[in-house]
């Protein structure tokens, strides 16, 4: 063989060689994928004490006959036990605009920075635009197309009413492609938040009650309803927390994504430097952080907004506390201990007002204003709307989180939301 | 060897003023990265016959199209509102020409994922097309055992939908061919794919019809790295065995799904193809097994994974001629936000599975004609299962229908019909498509 082969063999040898040894794995590691926690997913992490995305699960969700935490120590004397028929979705107290506020967590998306709006087909067998539901296709059931195990799954529908004939079999329509490809008139109809989750979880009620409330002030909030759908030709159950609870965009490079709300959760710095969430109340955001949207409502008073937040750690000032009346002793003590906030005691006129039960655990700024019965509240500087915390606290005390909840609105502006 | 193989080479060697030999027309286009097997054992590569012949030639083709498709000419449904559009229904079914691309990729404003082809965009008009004008350079010095080519392609599309017009370098590489006596070859570049058979057609002088079938997306794109070539005759049993092997940035997909110009995650992808040839006097027989693995190229995670095993059989007899492939696929699901493909970025890539194969039946009938050398009638049959992660899964197939005239071995005149069906999981669309071609080779 000549010289030149030879060196060629060699090189081309070499070369693959070195191939081999550069070709090793890349430098980014394998971080975990983004998920979709569903309601049945949260409760299983709540049955074994588990976390999502750093949140306690069983701050949502309460198996049957347990503790409900909000109705627990250090919130409450005696704890008292959700229902032993069902498991509950925790009802949190939060404030939105200034007033009392509920709402739950039914869903957490994990590192998925958005959601998209799916359309939830209804059969009817005719249209009728003032009332769609009107000439529903009797016992028939919705028709979706997307699992949960899909990143594209949402909890937030389109609904489409679909015509079809009054003779038409319910189980003829159990596939979205089989209602497109018959060619019937679609009609479209306003949004409906329906997550996908087990039959045996609703808003918690707890042994004696007949309906979900509030914790710390008793209003009763709204509920859901069970229902089953068709998906992919099976019956599958879902919670419905109503309709026009949610906005989408119709922009033309986001159409069909989900309007976000900031959520605050208040925290303090922890021994070692760690935000540490406080258990307080959360305040509900009208949009996106630093939007400045005005509320949405609808004409029935239902808030568009909340339903998909996303939550952001909301640093206080140690100067910053919650009003805590004196029936709260133990949380009193709790939060003493722990620290990072100022825990006054509550003037006695103060705690006598009729609206005393609409303060409970709202933060303020300066809380030596629940010193003064005199200028109480107007003298408060409040954090309980997301133009208050976001104008009152520092940008770098705002961290948001990568995470995004299904967050239904129970009770909003005095009233219950929802059924 | 069909005509259409001799298009290029021929003309080419006649521009040289060279007769083409056996191994000439089998390694005339170095597209087609499998050289056709042949009884001695003539090293692959092209060796000019003549010292006088330069080392520099230039060839190419142009492919002037019509394209009319039903409907508005997409596979999207106007009344359907689930997201991504792209999952729910085959973007790539109305091809309208030999890359592949679809008359429209219309969604109606809804959003997609990034599984979408190149798009003409005429919708459902009837429109002339200036497919493809290619230019092909070769460098094969008379003093070494090396090939350099380089193939460049200038795509004219309306600016509108189609992203506009492109200039694109299909293919740049340089192919050793290191020991003298034995069919090894080393490539070195951006090459075609090891993966299955239905490369060897890209280009649409090569390709019996026109449109790339439905399981293409997954073999037929191009690739950027090493690869080597070696096949060993048995004249004892009238076989040859060979395999095929690269080393690549990513996988065979087409750069509308994965790039092949960069790797996204820095780990290599690796292809091979085992082949087996028996040749017969009056039948060829070619069967192969295509496997390959790595990272996903679309997403920057190396721990994500992309398999894909294919199946490939081509028998030849007379005038008959019979090509069918299997492939089968399955993509992990990508660990972050993120999906990097030739038609942008988007939002995630999903784990995804998907199940094929198509079969094609050719009768090429010689036509003792001063212009007209060959008429062929083909029919191909095509079939898809395909799922992204939770979306539920979509069957379509097709029917292809077609004829194909070759004058004076520059001019190929070709029509076909492509019979879409959506048979489960996407809606009915009317996405049917009549595609004519005129290619020229030069």
């Amino acid at each position: 063989m000549s010289a030149p082969f030879l060196l060629l063999r060699m090189a081309i040898i070499a070369g693959l060689l070195l191939l081999a040894a550069g070709c090793g794995s890349s430098g980014q590691g394998s971080a975990s994928p983004p998920h979709i926690w569903t309601l049945g997913q949260v409760r299983e992490a709540s049955l074994f004490q588990g976390t999502i995305a750093g949140f306690s699960a069983s701050e949502w969700v309460t198996p049957r006959s347990q503790p409900i935490p909000q109705w627990s120590p250090p919130f409450s004397e005696t704890p008292l036990l959700q229902s032993g028929e069902q498991d509950g979705l925790n009802v949190l107290p939060a404030f939105s605009e200034g007033r009392p506020a509920a709402f739950a967590v039914a869903e957490v998306w994990e590192r998925v920075p958005e959601v998209w709006v799916q359309p939830w087909y209804v059969l009817v067998t005719a249209y009728e635009p003032s009332n769609p539901m009107q000439y529903r296709l009797k016992d028939s059931l919705p028709v979706v197309d997307i699992e949960e195990a899909s990143l594209f799954y949402s909890p937030f529908w389109e609904l489409i009413y679909v015509v079809v004939p009054e003779d038409t079999p319910l189980d003829r329509y159990t596939r979205a492609t089989a209602i497109l490809s018959a060619g019937l008139p679609l009609h479209r109809g306003g949004g409906l938040l329906a997550p996908l989750t087990p039959a045996d979880v609703l808003p918690t009620v707890s042994e004696g009650r007949t309906g979900p409330i509030r914790p710390l002030t008793g209003d009763a909030v709204g509920s859901a309803r069970q229902g089953e759908t068709w998906l992919h030709g099976r019956r599958v159950p879902y919670l419905s927390f109503g309709s026009s609870t949610f906005t989408w965009s119709t922009e033309a490079s986001r159409a069909g994504i989900i309007d976000e709300a900031a959520l605050y959760l208040f925290a303090r710095t922890g021994s070692e430097g760690q935000p540490t969430p406080l258990g307080l109340p959360a305040v509900i955001g009208t949009g996106p952080r630093g939007a400045g949207r005005a509320a949405r409502v609808s004409a029935t008073g239902v808030p568009q907004f909340g339903a998909l937040s996303r939550p952001h750690l909301a640093l206080l000032p140690t100067s910053a506390g919650p009003f805590v009346p004196s029936t709260m002793g133990l949380l009193k003590d709790t939060l003493r201990g722990e620290g990072g906030v100022t825990v006054v005691e509550v003037h006695p006129d103060i705690e006598a007002r009729a609206d005393m039960k609409d303060y409970v655990l709202r933060v303020a700024l300066n809380p030596d204003c629940f010193k003064d019965p005199a200028k109480f509240p107007a003298a408060c500087r409040w954090l309980d709307s997301q133009v208050a915390v976001e104008a009152n606290l520092a940008p770098s005390s705002l961290l948001p989180q990568d995470v995004l909840f299904t967050s239904p609105v129970l009770f909003y502006d005095g009233k219950k939301v929802g059924r | 060897m069909s005509a259409r193989r001799v298009f290029a080479p021929t003309l080419a060697l006649l521009l040289l003023g060279a007769a083409p030999s056996a191994a000439d027309e089998a390694q005339a286009l170095p597209g087609a990265e499998e050289p056709e097997a042949t009884s001695s054992s003539t090293p692959s590569g092209y060796t000019p016959e003549a010292e006088s012949a330069s080392p520099f030639r230039v060839s190419g083709y142009v492919d002037v199209g019509f394209a009319k498709a039903q409907g508005r000419g997409s596979s999207f449904h106007p009344d359907d509102t689930r997201v991504p559009a792209d999952y729910g229904a085959d973007a790539f079914a109305p091809a309208v020409n030999s890359r592949g691309d679809v008359a429209s990729l219309d969604a109606g404003g809804r959003f997609v994922n990034g599984f979408l082809p190149r798009t003409v965009d005429i919708g459902g008009h009837a429109s002339f097309l200036l497919n493809t004008a290619s230019l092909e350079l070769f460098y094969e010095p008379s003093s070494a055992p090396v090939l350099v080519f380089a193939r460049t392609q200038f795509l004219p599309r309306f600016e509108k939908g189609s992203g506009g017009t492109r200039l694109l370098l299909q293919q740049a590489f340089g192919r050793v061919t290191p020991f003298s006596g034995h069919e090894l070859t080393v490539t070195v570049g951006r090459f075609d794919s090891v993966f299955g058979i239905e490369y060897l057609e890209n280009e649409s002088p090569l390709r019996t019809g026109i449109t790339p079938s439905l399981m293409a997306r997954y073999t037929t794109g191009h690739q950027l790295g090493v690869k080597s070539f070696y096949r060993r005759q048995l004249p004892s049993l009238s076989s040859a065995v060979s395999l095929n092997v690269a080393v690549t940035n990513g996988s065979s997909r087409v750069e509308s799904l994965q790039t092949a110009d960069l790797s996204l995650t820095g780990l290599p992808f690796v292809s091979a193809r085992l082949g087996y040839e028996l040749q017969l006097l009056r039948l060829q027989l070619k069967l192969g097994l295509s496997g390959q693995t790595g990272a996903r190229n679309d997403q920057n995670d190396a721990h994500v994974h992309q398999t894909q095993l294919g199946a490939d059989a081509r028998l030849t007899a007379g005038w008959f001629s019979l090509a069918a492939e299997y492939v089968r696929a399955r993509d992990d699901a990508g660990s972050a936000p993120g999906k990097h493909t030739g038609m942008g970025d988007f939002f995630y890539a999903s784990g995804f599975a998907v199940d094929g194969l198509y079969g094609t039946l050719a009768l090429a009938v010689p036509v003792p004609g001063e212009a007209l050398r060959t008429a062929t009638v083909y029919g191909r049959y095509d079939r898809r299962a395909a799922e992204f992660h939770g979306f539920g899964g979509i069957l379509t197939s097709r029917y292809t229908v077609g004829t194909r005239l070759d004058f004076w071995s520059v001019l190929s005149l070709k029509a076909e019909y492509l019979f879409n069906r959506e048979n489960a999981g996407a809606p009915r669309v009317d996405n049917d498509v009549f595609a004519a071609s005129a290619v020229y080779v030069f």
